[in-house]
């Protein structure tokens, strides 16, 4: 039984993933299509995993980062995202996340990346 | 007569060659579908009504604009949603758009030097507009096919990026136009 926060502005990208986690058994997901609804939506504890863009309206993946990490410092974090540069990689690291995964990816990376992060069901 | 037109043109085989691939790349993880370039110059499909852009700033400022068919779009919302195409909304195919040219974006930015910012993508969709982007030139435009439905893809870069070699006229701007008008002419 995991829950999760699954932050991203664009629907299409949030199904996807919904699609993985739900095949992964996850029994709670918790959507977010901007930063600030991610930060608004977090509370220490109430999730197994967070996924986040790094491109968003309101506050950015960074930023959704730094407000989780400011209250809680082991959920993991794994941002989804276009930027592919090691400076965002490192970037992304320094702000406290996980594990990262590059756009475009196939759904079996996605499930992967996803698993080793989710509780069994 | 619609048309495609670049005012100022820097295309080059190699950004032509950056821009297939990561193209290519994106329908064949994303969508599950390859995507093809015609094998010889043919005219620009028309109508291609659904369009959608993002701007890279930084060191490197330009930006990838992308133009397809509502027929390539549905499609390839249908496989990223794993929902029949009838069941595509219109939602969707702006959402599919968007995403699809923010990580050809993103694609793009790593390939330039940085560091550079990627912008939230925009969509547009209609019959009758001329998309004006000032002081920009075309680094490459190139044609694709998703299963005969076609697609361009533009690269395109701030004139303020080259110091020398291109005159900046007053006027100067990549003009893309998708137009109506005249078509029963």
């Amino acid at each position: 039984m995991s829950r999760v926060l699954l932050a991203d502005d664009s629907g299409t990208m949030r199904t996807i993933i919904r699609r993985s986690l739900e095949a992964l058994g996850v029994s709670e997901i918790v959507e977010a299509s901007d930063g600030n609804q991610a930060v608004a939506q977090f509370q220490p504890g109430r999730f197994d995993l967070v996924l986040t863009d790094w491109n968003m309206p309101g506050k950015t993946g960074i930023e959704v980062i730094r407000a989780v990490r400011a209250v809680d410092r082991t959920t993991p974090i794994v941002m989804i995202t276009t930027e592919a540069e090691k400076s965002r990689v490192l970037e992304a690291i320094q702000a406290g996340v996980t594990d990262y995964l590059v756009k475009p990816f196939t759904t079996d990376k996605l499930k992967e990346k996803l698993d080793k992060f989710l509780c069994p069901a | 007569m619609p048309c495609d037109l670049a005012c100022l043109s820097r295309e080059s085989p190699t950004w032509a060659a950056y821009l297939a691939e990561v193209v290519q790349s994106l329908f064949a993880t994303m969508v599950g579908l390859p995507v093809e370039r015609p094998p010889f110059c043919r005219p620009m499909p028309q109508p291609l009504p659904l369009a959608a852009a993002v701007h890279i700033t930084g060191v490197w400022n330009g930006g990838v604009l992308v133009r397809a068919s509502e027929g390539l779009v549905r499609r390839a919302a249908s496989r990223m949603l794993h929902c029949p195409e009838e069941e595509v909304g219109l939602g969707d195919l702006h959402d599919t758009l968007a995403e699809i040219v923010n990580i050809l974006g993103g694609g793009i930015k790593s390939l330039v030097p940085g560091p550079t910012r990627l912008s939230l993508p925009t969509v547009l969709h209609g019959r009758d507009y001329d998309w004006q982007i000032p002081q920009a030139v075309s680094l490459a435009c190139q044609l694709f096919y998703c299963q005969g439905r076609p697609m361009t893809v533009r690269l395109f870069q701030a004139l303020a990026d080259f110091p020398s070699g291109l005159e900046a006229s007053p006027g100067a701007c990549l003009t893309v136009l998708e137009s109506e008008k005249g078509k029963n002419a």
